[in-house]
Order: C-alpha cells, then sequence, then structure tokens
C-alpha cells in the first residue's frame, strides 16, 4: 500500500487553503448578487412586462413596440421593460412569481385564464379604463368578451385566436364536390376525399384532433352550430347532457368510424400542414394554418381556401379565443400599467404585430389595413371573423378542470369506450361536481 | 486484502455493538471514548456544509410541500388547514387511480429495461479496443439530448402515417400502428424511448462500477478455471451491488417522475392512458391551481418510492454479505 | 488447436462484438442523426414521405437562421459559466459528505442519509414553489432585509448555482463507491498520523476517479440541459442558458420552426459530447489493486 505511506501532513495544508478559497468563492458568488437591480431614483416608474412567446420575430417587434412607448414616456419618468417568456412554460412560471409577490405588471396570456386568474386576485378589473377609453369601441367586442368575468372586463386583446374551415379548392373539384351547406352533407361527402395505400392514409378526408384543447376547441363549435351548450346560461350547471351534443360527438366519432380520418391525425410529421401536402381535404384551424404552408409547401397555396365551417342544427358558430394583456392586480403602477395596455392597444401597434407577426388582428379597424389584403388567405380568414357567429368560451372560475371534463369524456367516445349518450351523461355529472366543489 | 467492514451498503442505525446496556449507558460510553468522538466531530464537519445547503433549499420545501397537502392551498389564495381531506379526496379521484395504475405499468417496463440494458451495454463497453471511446460517447448521446428535440424527434418516428417506424414496419411486411395514439401502446412507446433516453446514463455508473472491482480478483478466478459466466456472477455480481443499489434506486427516482416527454409528446393521452403521477400533479397544481391537492399526490408517490427504495435497500443488505 | 486457428476465432468474436456494437449505435444515435440530417434539408423536402435519408439539396440555411434566434454567445458562457463553478463544487461538496456518509462513524449517520436520499423522491413540482419563495425572499440580497422585500437572488447566478450546488444523487454516488474501498487504505494513512481530512483527500478521494469522472460527467451534463429552473428564476436575457435559446423557435402556440431548432439543438448538444470524450478516459484509469 505504497501511496498511504507517501502521505505527508504537509501536503494538507496546502489542501486547506485551497478548499478555503473555495468556498470564499462560492460565497462572493452569492455576495455579488447583492449588487443586483438597485431601485430606480424619485418620481421613476419601472414597470415590467411579459410576452408570451420567445421567437426571434415576436421578440422584436414588441422589443420595438416598449421602445416607442419608452421614448414617448420619457418626460413622465415611465420606462417599461419587456421579457419574452416560452408559451409552454409560461403557465409555470406566472404562477410561481405571482405567488412569490414578484409578477410583472402586465402580462400576456391566453383570455380563458382570466376567470381563473379573477377568482385568485391576481389580475386588475379594467372597467374603470375601459370608460374613458376613446379605442374601446375599436375592437372586435368578441375578444373583449372572452376575457370577460362577471360582467368586468380584464383582458387588451392582441391576438384572435379563431377558427375557420380551411380546404383545398384542387381536391374538392377533382371529387366533384363543393362545400356543402351542412354538417351532415360534409360527411356524407367526405368518403370522395379518401385515398389508401393498404392501411395508410395517403389522403385522409380531414384531420380531427383526438384529445386535449383542441379537442374541446374544435368539438365545441360543433356542439353550439347544434344549438348546444357545456354550461348553462348563468354558468351555475352543466348543460351538456342534451341531444345537440350527442350529436356533435356522433358527427365527429363518425369521421373514425367510417375511416375517414386516421385516430393518429393526419400531419404529425412535424409542422408541415396536411393541406399543404395535400393528405386532407379540409381542416378546421386559426390563421396559424397560413404560414405553416406558406414556409414548407408554398406551392400548394394557391390551391387553398377558407370558408365559414357548414351548419349544424342551428347554425354556424365558430369559436373565438384571444391572448390578451392582463393588468397584475398587485402592481405598485396600476395608471401607469393601463398607460402601456392602452399604448399597445392603439391602432400602429396592433397593426404591427398583425403585419410583422400574423396574429390575427383584434381591431375591427385594422381589418381592412392593406397588410390584411395583401395575402388573400389572410384577408378571407380575417373577414369571416367579422361576418361569422363566434362564441368564446365560457369564463367561470373552474374552466380548465371542466374544459379536461369535456374532452376527455368526448375523447371516450371517440375511442369507444362510452357512447355518446353515456360520456353527455357523465360529463355533466362531473361538471357539476366540479362547479360544486 | 484485509477488509473488516463488509461491504454492506446501508447500516443498521444500531450498528454500534449490540448489547443489554440502556441508550444513556451506551451514548455515555459512546462519547467517552476519544477515538469516536474525534471521528464523530469530523463525520459532522464533514457532511456540515452540504446539510447546511440542503436545509435550506431542499428539506424545508420539501416539509413546506408536505404541510401544504394538508391545506387548500391554490397558488393564489393561501387556502385554509382541511386535515386529511386532500388525501381523502385521493381514495375516490379515478384520475388519482388511473394515474397510479400508469405509474406503476410505466415503471414496470422501464426500469428492468433500462437496468439489464444498461448492465449489459456497461459489459460490452468495458474493455480495451479501438474506437471504443466513439462507442461509449454514442450510447451517451441520449442522455445529453435535450428532450424538447428529443421529443419532437421521437413523435415524429412514432407517426402513424409517415413515421419512420411505421414505414419501416410496412417494408418488413407488419401492419403499421397507431402507437402514441392508441390506448394501448402510448406508455409503452414512451416508455421505450425513456429506455433509450436512460440506458447511457445508467451504463456510465456499471462502467465506473466496474472498473473499482480489482481485476486480480478475474485473475485469480481465471486461474482456478472459473469461466466468463462464472466470474459474472461470483465477482462482478456482488462486488457491483453498491452501484446497482444506486442504480436501482435512481431508476425508480427517475422513472416514477417522468414528466418530459409525456408533457411533450402525449400531454397524459390518448384517454388518459400516459397521465402519470407526476403529470397529474402538473395538471392539478398548476393548471387548475390546486396546489394543496397536487402535494398529497406527490407524498403518495414520496411513499412508494421511499418504500421500493427501503425494501430494495434490505434486500441489498441481506445478500451482500461476503468477504474479499 | 493451433494457434493460428485460435487467432482467426478471436478476429472472428471481435468482429462480431464490433457489428453489434455498431448496430446499438446506430439505435443509439439515430434520433441525433436524423436531427443532424434534417438539419441539412430546405423546408420542402424535411417532412418528405418516404423520408430521404440522404439530403436531396444540402442547404445551411437553418444554421444561419439558428445562429441569428438568439444571443448565443452570451448563453453559451452564462451555461459554461453556471454549469462549471456547480459541476466542481458539487464534486467537492458530494465526495466529501459522502465520504463522511461511508467511511465515517457517527450517531445519526444513517438516519441523516437517508433523510438526504428521501428529498429526491419528492416530485420537483411541489417544491417549486416554496424554493421560489425561498429564493425571493433571501436574506440580506437583492434590496431584502431580514424578512424580504425586495427580489433576493432572483435574477441572479446565485439563485441559478446556490440551491444546486448539492445533488443529494451525487452524495449517494460518492457513498456507494467509497464504500467499496477496502478499510485497510484509512486505517494504514490513520497510524501514519493522517487527519480525518487528511485520509479523504489524500488517500480515498483519488481512488475513486471513475466515480468522480461520471459524477463531473453527469453535473455538468444535468446543468447543460436545464432549462426549467433557470426559465422560473431569471428574467434578464443577459443570464439565460442555452436550452432557453432553443425554446425560441416555438414560433407561436401551435407551431414550431423545425429546421433551426434541429440545427441549434446540434450545437448545443456537441460542447456536452465533448466533455463527455474528455472524461472517459477517467472511467477506465484506476485500478486499486494495481498499487503494488
Amino acid at each position: 500500500m505504497e501511496p498511504v505511506t507517501r502521505i505527508n501532513q504537509k501536503g494538507e495544508g496546502k489542501v486547506k487553503k485551497w478548499i478555503v478559497c473555495m468556498l470564499t468563492a462560492v460565497l462572493l458568488v452569492v455576495v455579488t448578487a447583492c449588487g443586483g437591480e438597485g431601485t430606480s431614483g424619485d418620481g421613476e416608474t419601472e414597470l415590467t412586462i411579459w410576452v408570451a412567446g420567445n421567437s426571434n420575430q415576436i421578440q422584436e417587434t414588441f422589443r420595438a413596440i416598449i421602445d416607442d412607448f419608452n421614448e414617448q414616456y420619457e418626460s413622465e419618468g415611465i420606462t417599461a421593460n419587456v421579457q419574452f417568456e416560452p408559451w409552454g412554460e409560461l403557465d409555470q412560471k406566472l404562477s410561481t412569481s405571482l405567488a412569490g409577490g414578484v409578477g410583472p405588471d402586465v402580462f400576456m396570456h391566453g383570455a380563458a385564464a382570466a376567470a381563473g386568474f379573477a377568482a385568485g386576485n391576481q389580475i386588475e378589473p379594467l372597467n374603470a379604463y375601459f370608460d374613458d377609453w376613446a379605442d374601446y369601441s375599436e375592437f372586435n367586442p368578441g375578444y373583449l368578451e372572452a376575457g370577460a368575468v362577471d360582467g368586468d372586463y380584464y383582458v387588451v386583446p392582441i391576438q384572435g385566436a379563431n377558427r375557420m374551415m380551411f380546404y383545398r379548392e384542387d381536391i374538392f373539384q377533382e371529387a366533384g364536390v363543393e362545400i356543402p351547406e351542412t354538417l351532415d352533407e360534409l360527411l356524407e361527402i367526405s368518403e370522395a376525399f379518401v385515398e389508401r395505400d393498404g392501411s395508410r392514409f395517403v389522403r385522409a378526408a380531414t384531420t380531427l384532433p383526438t384529445e386535449g384543447n383542441d379537442l374541446q376547441q374544435i368539438w365545441s363549435a360543433f356542439l353550439w352550430s347544434n344549438g348546444g351548450d357545456i354550461l348553462s346560461e348563468d354558468f351555475s350547471e352543466a348543460a351538456i347532457n342534451s341531444e345537440e351534443a350527442v350529436k356533435a360527438i356522433e358527427f365527429y366519432k363518425a369521421f373514425f368510424d367510417r375511416e375517414l380520418t386516421p385516430i393518429a391525425g393526419m400531419g404529425g410529421q412535424g409542422d408541415q400542414h396536411p393541406l399543404g401536402t395535400g393528405e386532407v381535404a379540409f381542416t378546421f384551424d386559426g390563421v396559424w394554418a397560413i404560414d405553416q404552408i406558406l414556409t414548407y409547401t408554398p406551392d400548394a397555396y394557391e390551391h387553398i381556401k377558407v370558408a365559414a365551417p357548414p351548419r349544424g342544427l342551428e347554425g354556424t358558430t365558430t369559436l373565438v379565443g384571444s391572448s390578451g394583456f392582463f393588468m397584475n392586480a398587485n402592481s405598485d403602477h396600476k395608471d401607469e400599467a393601463w398607460k402601456l395596455m392602452s399604448f399597445i392597444g392603439n391602432r400602429d401597434n396592433i397593426e404591427k404585430v398583425s403585419s410583422e407577426l400574423k396574429f390575427l388582428p383584434v381591431r375591427l379597424d385594422v381589418a381592412e389595413a392593406d397588410f390584411v389584403k395583401e395575402d388573400r388567405l389572410f384577408y378571407e380568414f380575417v373577414q369571416l371573423t367579422t361576418e361569422v357567429d363566434g362564441k368564446a368560451n365560457p369564463n367561470v372560475p373552474r374552466w380548465t378542470a371542466i374544459r379536461d371534463i369535456v374532452a376527455a369524456n368526448v375523447e371516450k367516445a371517440i375511442y369507444g369506450q362510452l357512447t355518446p349518450q353515456e360520456a353527455v351523461e357523465n360529463a355533466e355529472k362531473e361538471i357539476n361536481e366540479e362547479i360544486n366543489r | 486484502m484485509a477488509n473488516n467492514e463488509p461491504n454492506i451498503p446501508v447500516n443498521t442505525p444500531s450498528s454500534p455493538p449490540p448489547s443489554k446496556k440502556s441508550y444513556f449507558q451506551r451514548k455515555k460510553e459512546y462519547w467517552g471514548s476519544t477515538q469516536n468522538r474525534k471521528r464523530a466531530i469530523a463525520g459532522y464537519t464533514f457532511i456540515a456544509p452540504a446539510y447546511l445547503l440542503f436545509v435550506v433549499f431542499l428539506f424545508i420545501p420539501v416539509i413546506w410541500a408536505f404541510y401544504l397537502s394538508f391545506t387548500s392551498y391554490t397558488i393564489f389564495t393561501p387556502g385554509e388547514i382541511v386535515g386529511i381531506n386532500n388525501y381523502q379526496r385521493l381514495m375516490n379521484d379515478n384520475a388519482f387511480r388511473n394515474a397510479l395504475w400508469n405509474t406503476t405499468y410505466y415503471a414496470l417496463m422501464v426500469i428492468p429495461l433500462n437496468i439489464s440494458i444498461s448492465l449489459c451495454l456497461a459489459l460490452l463497453v468495458n474493455r480495451k479496443m479501438r474506437g471504443m471511446n466513439f462507442f461509449r460517447a454514442a450510447y451517451y448521446v441520449p442522455v445529453v439530448t435535450s428532450i424538447i428535440a428529443a421529443s419532437m424527434i421521437w413523435m415524429w418516428l412514432y407517426d402513424s402515417n409517415n413515421g419512420l417506424i411505421n414505414y419501416v414496419l410496412i417494408q418488413l411486411g407488419f401492419n403499421p400502428q397507431s402507437w402514441l395514439n392508441d390506448p394501448d401502446l402510448a406508455l409503452p412507446a414512451l416508455a421505450l424511448m425513456r429506455v433509450w433516453k436512460g440506458v447511457g446514463w445508467n451504463m456510465v455508473i456499471f462502467l465506473a462500477g466496474l472498473q473499482s472491482i480489482p481485476k486480480t480478483l478475474y485473475e485469480a478466478a481465471s486461474i482456478e478455471g472459473a469461466g466468463r459466466w462464472m466470474s459474472f456472477w461470483k465477482i462482478t455480481w456482488p462486488l457491483l451491488a453498491p452501484t446497482t443499489f444506486f442504480v436501482f434506486v435512481m431508476a425508480t427516482i427517475s422513472t416514477f417522475q417522468t414528466f418530459g416527454e409525456i408533457y411533450a409528446m402525449t400531454s397524459g393521452g390518448p384517454v388518459q392512458s400516459t397521465t402519470t403521477l407526476v403529470y397529474l400533479i402538473f395538471v392539478y397544481g398548476f393548471e387548475r391551481y390546486e396546489m394543496g391537492y397536487a402535494s398529497a399526490i406527490a407524498f403518495v408517490l414520496f411513499f412508494i418510492i421511499l418504500t421500493l427504495t427501503l425494501i430494495n435497500m434490505f434486500i441489498t443488505q441481506k445478500k451482500v454479505n461476503y468477504d474479499l | 488447436m493451433t494457434r493460428n486457428s485460435r487467432d482467426v476465432k478471436q478476429a472472428i468474436n471481435k468482429l462480431w462484438l464490433f457489428l453489434l456494437m455498431s448496430a446499438i449505435a446506430i439505435i443509439m444515435l439515430w434520433p441525433f442523426i436524423w436531427m443532424t440530417v434534417t438539419s441539412f434539408k430546405p423546408n420542402t423536402e424535411m417532412f418528405a414521405y418516404p423520408p430521404t435519408i440522404i439530403p436531396n439539396e444540402i442547404i445551411f440555411d437553418h444554421y444561419v437562421a439558428a445562429w441569428k434566434a438568439a444571443p448565443w454567445e452570451r448563453f453559451f458562457f452564462n451555461t459554461a459559466f453556471v454549469a462549471g463553478v456547480i459541476t466542481f463544487s458539487s464534486l467537492f461538496l458530494c465526495a466529501i459528505t459522502g465520504y463522511a456518509f461511508a467511511r465515517l462513524e457517527f450517531p445519526g449517520r444513517n438516519f441523516l442519509f437517508i433523510l438526504l436520499l428521501a428529498s429526491m423522491m419528492i416530485p420537483f413540482e411541489v417544491m417549486l414553489i416554496p424554493l421560489y419563495l425561498i429564493i425571493v425572499n433571501f436574506p440580506f440580497t437583492g434590496g431584502n432585509g431580514i424578512w424580504g422585500g425586495g427580489t433576493g437572488l432572483l435574477n441572479t447566478y446565485s439563485a441559478l448555482i446556490v440551491p444546486r450546488l448539492l445533488f443529494p444523487f451525487g452524495v449517494f454516488l460518492m457513498r456507494q463507491f467509497f464504500l467499496t474501498l477496502p478499510k485497510s487504505l484509512e486505517d494504514a494513512a490513520r497510524i501514519d498520523g493522517c487527519s480525518e481530512f487528511g485520509i479523504f483527500w489524500r488517500v480515498m478521494f483519488p481512488l475513486i476517479k471513475p466515480a468522480s469522472a461520471t459524477l463531473v460527467v453527469f453535473v455538468f451534463s444535468m446543468m447543460w440541459d436545464d432549462f426549467f429552473w433557470p426559465l422560473i428564476v431569471i428574467n434578464d436575457q443577459n443570464l439565460m442558458p442555452v436550452q432557453l435559446g432553443l425554446q425560441s423557435f416555438q414560433t407561436s402556440q401551435y407551431t414550431t420552426d423545425w429546421g433551426p431548432l434541429m440545427a441549434a439543438t446540434v450545437w448545443v448538444s456537441l460542447p456536452i459530447i465533448i466533455v463527455f470524450i474528455f472524461a472517459q478516459k477517467y472511467f477506465m484509469n484506476i485500478n486499486i489493486s494495481s498499487d503494488k
């Protein structure tokens, strides 16, 4: 055991010194932290704003807007700092920082979260500010309504997330059919689009999500088009156990049962849009589809059209979704925060984000702007959002749980684990339990 | 080579010689010995920095979360103490029962596969050969591939219509599968990916463990005419016990806590077939803000993992009683 | 058996081994290879069916686009700095703590060890908010008094480093390896009059180099891969890690820019692969029986 005997005590002093040095270094790192951000001087206000999404384009666009704001409000001593948070982790970061009492003054989020935040007293009602806001009437009322809870408005919309029907005109022509009047007829003609190679779909009629938010969003539009609803008018109880809901599930499920589309969906290969590749004849999608088509399959663009979805039992109702800016109820600078929010919501800035980021415009006066007209599909889509009936998901405090219940039960029906009738009964029961929890 | 202390990974808390003396007497005797005192002081000093960090950044949050599991805390509202209501609610929660089953099923698939494959890989690469550096690195690459990108690639591989896996199946004359959209296949598909991602990690630990086994033992064994198989069971396997114990505990912890790819690839579906306990904790805690309830689920998970670890500890301790 | 035929047999064995290992390597590397191939394909070819293994057209646009998408130099520095400090500090901390748990006897040792071990079994999701509150209210930093008031360690390197200096799994790993060392070594050193620290540092620690190398590789790759904790505690882009750069290719709630993401993933993964290749010579370096 030679190495052992070679050990001498002299070396140890050195080692100890080294360790003391290292621990000091670690401590130093902690201490230098003290020299972090200082508080701003008298009369100066620093605002923090979080934008959802951290892609290059989003960062550039919003940085420019915030720079303009800072320039304009320099004399009043207001500065805004913008931060960009990835969509996927937005919820966790936001709720954590709000819980820590260090949340941003203004933040962007999907409007559907309004009720949850409001129930926890985390967001400020904007009614008082809206009263003196000249731009108020320029906003598409659907988007303002999407962020309202119990008559209180909470959101300055920035981006619409409606869904319409996109379709391939050439495939429709090839099959010798036209966009039908009703959803039932759509189902009937879908057979004509399907092309298969053994068990593999070369082309399916459409692609439909089978889980989560997407399922709830698309299916709910069919439910509303049938005249049904998820909750009663005053949101006090479930109303999903209805003939309309059963019909909507049967319609949805028929696409899978009649092998018009695979249960795994079409177009799972990355971000390419299945309409662009001609793998489906129609989809129910938001404006983001346009960008996907242009990026990965630009040649297909000319064949693609957008239309209002066919009528259900009662007519056509599409989903109105939106995201926008909320004000932190615990902000120390609410008036300044409002200045920032209304600045972002002015015509120029809404036009800027809509044109540069292809956000669905939330202001009516932007709907006719030049940049909208430049892109045929975008323009048609924007027009449809102002013409077709739209409805937002209900803003109730336990919405995320209710949404999951709806999606889970429809999903069980699709997979044949429940009959449509059982699914709506089950959903009704679970939603009522959730509301009364 | 004399080894006075058997290689027992964990000594029972009563490792000082058992005697009929009272607790206090034993204590007094223990502290009466200068050597004991010296060594105990050294021991406490050595663990002090780590324990300081542990208490502040791990222990307090854990105790805090434990407290929250008895409240109706919702992130935004402090809530109130509700006693064991959260735990009672668990008993009747179908989503919880389903997640418990999924987690168990997932763990049963992943842990044995992960450990056996990584041990085989470690034995394979534990030799000198040209290009071995490349192979070792190649098997480790999945560990360091970002989970976001890895999930995207695997979703694509699993795609039912255009995925590479189904493409190969069709070429070989098999039926294509819906993989992530088939309630029976989604969890096994995720398990397979987890094994792919995890074996490199355990391979490295086994490799380090194999390297710590004295070569002289193998030489002696081969002189005595023991074959490879024999020397594996008589030397490698028992001497690897502390490593295997470590690998098992770590694999259990990480498998029961898998979240990244479930979040990215299936969001718990189809029909909740991939909703594991940790995914459920995320849904309750951060989507519905019911952090109190989520914490209760977390502590059920904690007791499962702890029980498995203690059982393993017990088995390892019994088994590894040899002398070098 | 002639000598020659034994050689041939050995060569055939070696060949089989080589083929087997190559096959496994292809399976293990496949997603990474696929990622790399994809990063060179134009958007229109990227998702073609049947897939093209070798791109018809090789382009570098995605690399250019990806490089422009984020301040990578800054991100790389941040990650390297944080991962480096954590790796080496935690190596020492885990080793000395693991050593104490394995080789020094003191009352409560097993209890304290199991406590440490148990803390790993709580899902991080439920510890997130308590831990965050500790960071925000950490006394005497970031404008805090003793009971908070400012932002504490939030938005500092310390928030990234200090809570993660200690890895229970590292202590556990080191402990398991210290357990395998023969007791005769430390007894001999003790007779020589070495201090307890000297025994650890001069005798025992150098003997577990494979474990140390393992820990270095693990901690470094964990820290390199991590983005969730940095995302939560860092708001300033100047302090953000590389993994957050990868997040920036999600162009909307529904879409991701695949090409640049694949390209960036390739270069983000490379440093850890290099560290691994460098560290692996220590996996194979040591043999305690060879000290005669």
